[in-house]
C-alpha cells in the first residue's frame, strides 16, 4: 500500500482562489492556489505552468524525459520532430537553468528562452 | 333639497368620468406585477407550452430533476440555480422564468440569464428556434471565447484509487478533465464535484459528510494542480479512461459546467457524491444514455466507472502510479546497497562524487538518482525537511542525475500496470456455506454490499486494503431448527502498509459490530464490539506480509457481567498469496479483558481462499478458540460471489 505514516483522518479542502506568483522549488500542499486563467494569453499560461510545476519539471529536465518536460515542450510549440535534440539540450544545460537552489520560475523560462 | 340645473349636469358628468378614469389609468398605468411579457416573450412562452418542454428528459437532466413519490424536485438545494421561487419543485415555472430571464437587460453579460444559465439558453434558442437578435444580450461572449481559445477536444474520466486514511478517499474519487486540442493532458482542465470543508476532527467529518451538511461545489482547475494533490500528495495511484464523447457533446456538457460552477448541492457520501453528479453532466452531453436514474440507494465510484463502461462511453485506460509507487518500483531495481545509496543521498549524507569508487553501472546510477529525487520530495510534502535544505539538496541531485544521460526506457512505462479497477470483483457479495461449530453444524448465509476485504482477489484494488461495511451473515442450525444472526460488521477496516527503508507507515484496524460470544453458561450471545489496533507490517504485497498489532476491545451486551466488558491484548499474522489463485492468512490473538465481565480469549486461526474468476471465489476458515478456559473448534467453508 502507499506509505501512509499518519493515523489522523486528512481532510481535502479545494481552495480555488488566488493567484499563482513567481514561485521557487518546493510545492507541498496538494492545493494550488490558483486563479482559472480566464482569457487565453500565451504568456502567461506558460509562465503559470512553469510557476506551478517547478519541481516536477525540474525533474523531467534533469532525466532528459518525462511528461511535464513533453508539456513545456508543447507550451514552447517546439515542432515534434526537434523533441528530442530539445530535451538533450536542456539536460546538458541543467545547471544553466537552475542557477541556484532558490531560482525564480521566472528566471527559469528566460534561461530556457536564451538557450534555444 | 334643489340645485341649479348646471350643477346637477356637472355631479353626473363627475359619476361616469371618474370609474372611467380610473379604469383607464388601470390600463395604461399598471403596477409591474401586471405588467404584460413584450409579444415576442409571449410568444416563445406559449410555444414551449405547446411542446410541453417542461416535460422533456433534457430539461430534467439541466434542472436534476428526480422524481419523487409525489412529484418532482431538484438535487440542487442553491437558491441561485432557480429562476422562479418554487423552481426546485415546479418544472413548469422554472421553464417560463427562465424563457422571461433571457428578456431581462443587464449590465454585465456575465450576470445575464443568456449566460448565467448558458446550456438552458443553448437548449431552448434551438427547440424554439429563438431569434437571439431580438433579445437584450444575443449571446454569452465569454463562453465563445473560452471554447475558440481552448478547442476542447476530448473528455476522460480520472479515477484517483482509494485511500483508507481519510473518511471522503476511502472508495476513492472520481473527476472528468477536459483536453484541448493542442495542448497535454496536464493542462487539461479537471472538473471535481467535492464536499467544501474546514472541518478537521474525522469522526464530525464522517458523520456531516453521511447526512449532507457539507454544500459541495464543481471545482475548476488545470489537472496538474489535481494531480499534485492526488499522485504527489496523497499518494494514490489514478487510473485515467478516455470516453467517446463528441465535440458537440463535449460543448453541451461545458454549457452545463459553466450553469453549476458556483452552485451548491448538499453533498453526501453515498448518494448525492463525486460520482452521482458526474453522472449529470455526461447526461448533458448525451441524454440517451441511462446512468442517473439507474440509482438504486447508494453510488460507489467504481460502480460508476463499471455503469459509464457498461453505456459504452470509454474507450481505453490508462495508469498513472503515484509518487509511492514510483519510489517503490525505483527501489525495486536497486539491491540493499543501491537503495541505501539512494536513500543517503535523499537524506543529504553524501557528497558529489559519490559514483567515483564504486562499480554501479550508469543504469543504476541513473536509477539512483531518480530514486533519491522522488524520495526527497516526498521527504518534503511530510513536511520532514525544511524549504531550504529541500531546494540545495533537490538541486544538486538533479545537477547529478542531468550529468549522467537520458535513459532508453522511459521510466514510468517501467512501472507494471495493475489489473483495471473495474476489471476486478464486483462490490456486492453474498456468501453461501456450512460449517461446524464444536458439535453443532451449521449452514450460513452471508450478505455484503461494500467493499473488499483481505481474502478478496485483490486485482484491481488497493493492496492490504480492506474495507467492510455492513457484513451480515445468518446461520441455521439444523439441531435445533434455529436461524439466528451470527454476527453484524457495520465496520471493518483493516489497513496493512508494510514497512521497509523508505516508508514507515503504522498499519491499523477498526472493527465494530455485532459478533458471539462464549459465556459461563455455554450458549454463546451477541455482544457488541469496538475493537481498534495498531501495529507494525514488514514485507510486500507479492511474497508476503507479516504483522503485529496491539488492540483493544470493548463489548458491551446484557448477558456480561456488569453489562460490558473491556480488554487489551495483540494478535501476529502472516498473509500472503501462494500463488496467483491462493491465499492464505494464518494468525493468533489474545485479548485479557480486565473490566466488567473478566476473561481471557485466544483464538488461532487459518483463512484460505481459492479464486475461480474475479467474481466467485471459495473461502476455508478454521479457527481454535478459548474463552474462560473453553475450548472451541470452530470450520466451516464458503461459496463467494461478488455482483
Amino acid at each position: 500500500m502507499q506509505g501512509n505514516d499518519g493515523l489522523a483522518f486528512q481532510v481535502l479542502a479545494v481552495t480555488t482562489n488566488g493567484t499563482c506568483g513567481n514561485q521557487t522549488f518546493g510545492i507541498t500542499s496538494g492545493t494550488l492556489n490558483c486563479e482559472q486563467p480566464k482569457k487565453f494569453v500565451s504568456r502567461e499560461t506558460i509562465n503559470s505552468y512553469v510557476a506551478d510545476n517547478m519541481d516536477n519539471l525540474a525533474n523531467d529536465i534533469a532525466r532528459g524525459q518525462g511528461e511535464y518536460l513533453n508539456t513545456l515542450a508543447v507550451l514552447m510549440e517546439v515542432p515534434e520532430g526537434s523533441r528530442a535534440d530539445f530535451y538533450t539540450l536542456l539536460q546538458s544545460n541543467f545547471s544553466r537553468i537552475y542557477t541556484s537552489p532558490q531560482v525564480s520560475s521566472v528566471d527559469v523560462l528566460s534561461n530556457i528562452e536564451s538557450l534555444m | 333639497m334643489s340645485t341649479a340645473p348646471g350643477r346637477r349636469y356637472g355631479r353626473n358628468i363627475a359619476r361616469i368620468l371618474f370609474p372611467l378614469i380610473v379604469i383607464i389609468s388601470c390600463i395604461f398605468f399598471s403596477p409591474p406585477a401586471f405588467a404584460q411579457d413584450p409579444p415576442y416573450c409571449e410568444e416563445l412562452l406559449e410555444a414551449a407550452r405547446r411542446q410541453k418542454l417542461h416535460d422533456d428528459r433534457y430539461w430534467h437532466i439541466l434542472m436534476h430533476y428526480q422524481q419523487r413519490i409525489i412529484g418532482i424536485e431538484s438535487l440542487i438545494d442553491d437558491p441561485n440555480f432557480f429562476l422562479a421561487p418554487d423552481g426546485k419543485t415546479n418544472p413548469v415555472s422554472e421553464l417560463e422564468a427562465t424563457i422571461r430571464a433571457f428578456f431581462t437587460p443587464a449590465d454585465n453579460e456575465n450576470d445575464s440569464a443568456v449566460c448565467r444559465f448558458a446550456a438552458r439558453f443553448e437548449w431552448l434558442t434551438e427547440k424554439l428556434g429563438i431569434d437571439t437578435g431580438r433579445l437584450p444580450v444575443p449571446a454569452c461572449r465569454s463562453f465563445e471565447n473560452f471554447m475558440e481559445a481552448n478547442r476542447p477536444s476530448s473528455v476522460t474520466l480520472a479515477f484517483p484509487m482509494a485511500h483508507l486514511n481519510s473518511p471522503a478517499s476511502m472508495f476513492g474519487h472520481t473527476l472528468l478533465f477536459i483536453e484541448t486540442a493542442d495542448r497535454s493532458k496536464l493542462l487539461s482542465y479537471s472538473v471535481s464535484y467535492s464536499a467544501v470543508t474546514n472541518e478537521t476532527f474525522g469522526p464530525f467529518f464522517a458523520f456531516k459528510g453521511l447526512f449532507g451538511m457539507y454544500p459541495g461545489y464543481f471545482a475548476v482547475l488545470p489537472y496538474y494542480a489535481k494531480l499534485q494533490q492526488y499522485s504527489d500528495v496523497d499518494h494514490r495511484d489514478i487510473w485515467e479512461y478516455r470516453l467517446n464523447l463528441t465535440e458537440p457533446e463535449i460543448r453541451r456538457m461545458l454549457l452545463h459546467i459553466r450553469e453549476l460552477e458556483s452552485i451548491a448541492s448538499d453533498y453526501y457520501f453515498f448518494q448525492e457524491n463525486c460520482s452521482y453528479l458526474l453522472y449529470f453532466l455526461l447526461e448533458a452531453a448525451r441524454p440517451s444514455l441511462e446512468l442517473s436514474q439507474r440509482f438504486h440507494g447508494w453510488l460507489i465510484p467504481l460502480d460508476s466507472i463499471r455503469a459509464i463502461q457498461e453505456q459504452g462511453l470509454i474507450t481505453e485506460a490508462s495508469y498513472r502510479p503515484s509518487r509511492t509507487t514510483k519510489i517503490r518500483h525505483l527501489a525495486s531495481n536497486l539491491d540493499g546497497h543501491g537503495q541505501e545509496k539512494a536513500l543517503a543521498l535523499a537524506k543529504g549524507d553524501v557528497q558529489e562524487g559519490t559514483f567515483s569508487q564504486t562499480d554501479l553501472s550508469v543504469q543504476e546510477q541513473r536509477t539512483i538518482c531518480e530514486l533519491a529525487g522522488e524520495y526527497l520530495q516526498y521527504l518534503y510534502t511530510k513536511h520532514r525537511v525544511p524549504e531550504k535544505t529541500y531546494q540545495e539538496r533537490f538541486l544538486r541531485i538533479l545537477q547529478m542525475r542531468s550529468a549522467l544521460g537520458i535513459s532508453s526506457e522511459s521510466g514510468l512505462s517501467r512501472v507494471p500496470v495493475p489489473l483495471q479497477p473495474d476489471r476486478g470483483h464486483h462490490s456486492n457479495r453474498v456468501s453461501l456455506g456450512a460449517g461446524i461449530k464444536g458439535d453443532d453444524a451449521f449452514a450460513e448465509i452471508r450478505i455484503r454490499p461494500a467493499y473488499h476485504h483481505l481474502m478478496d482477489y485483490d486485482g484491481g484494488y488497493v493492496e492490504g486494503a480492506q474495507l467492510v461495511f455492513a457484513d451480515v451473515a445468518l446461520r441455521y442450525r439444523p439441531e435445533d431448527r434455529r436461524l439466528f444472526l451470527e454476527r453484524l460488521d457495520v465496520i471493518d477496516i483493516f489497513s496493512l502498509s508494510p514497512r521497509d527503508r523508505f516508508f514507515r507507515p503504522i498499519s491499523w484496524k477498526l472493527s465494530t459490530g455485532l459478533f458471539r460470544v462464549e459465556t459461563d453458561h455455554d450458549k454463546d450471545r451477541l455482544v457488541y464490539r469496538i475493537n481498534p489496533g495498531a501495529g507494525f507490517a514488514f514485507g510486500n504485497n507479492t511474497e508476503g506480509l507479516i504483522y503485529t498489532m496491539l488492540e483493544t476491545d470493548i463489548n458491551i451486551g446484557g448477558v456480561l457481567e456488569k453489562n460490558y466488558s473491556a480488554g487489551i491484548g495483540g494478535s501476529a499474522g502472516a498473509v500472503g498469496n501462494l500463488c496467483r489463485f491462493w491465499k492464505v492468512h494464518a494468525f493468533v490473538r489474545d485479548i485479557y479483558y480486565s473490566l466488567g465481565d473478566t476473561r481471557n480469549f485466544f483464538e488461532a486461526a487459518v483463512h484460505q481462499n481459492f479464486v475461480i474468476n474475479p467474481d466467485q471465489s471459495v473461502s476455508i476458515e478454521v479457527c481454535r478458540s478459548r474463552t474462560h478456559d473453553i475450548y472451541q473448534t470452530e470450520a466451516k467453508a464458503l461459496w463467494n460471489l461478488f455482483f
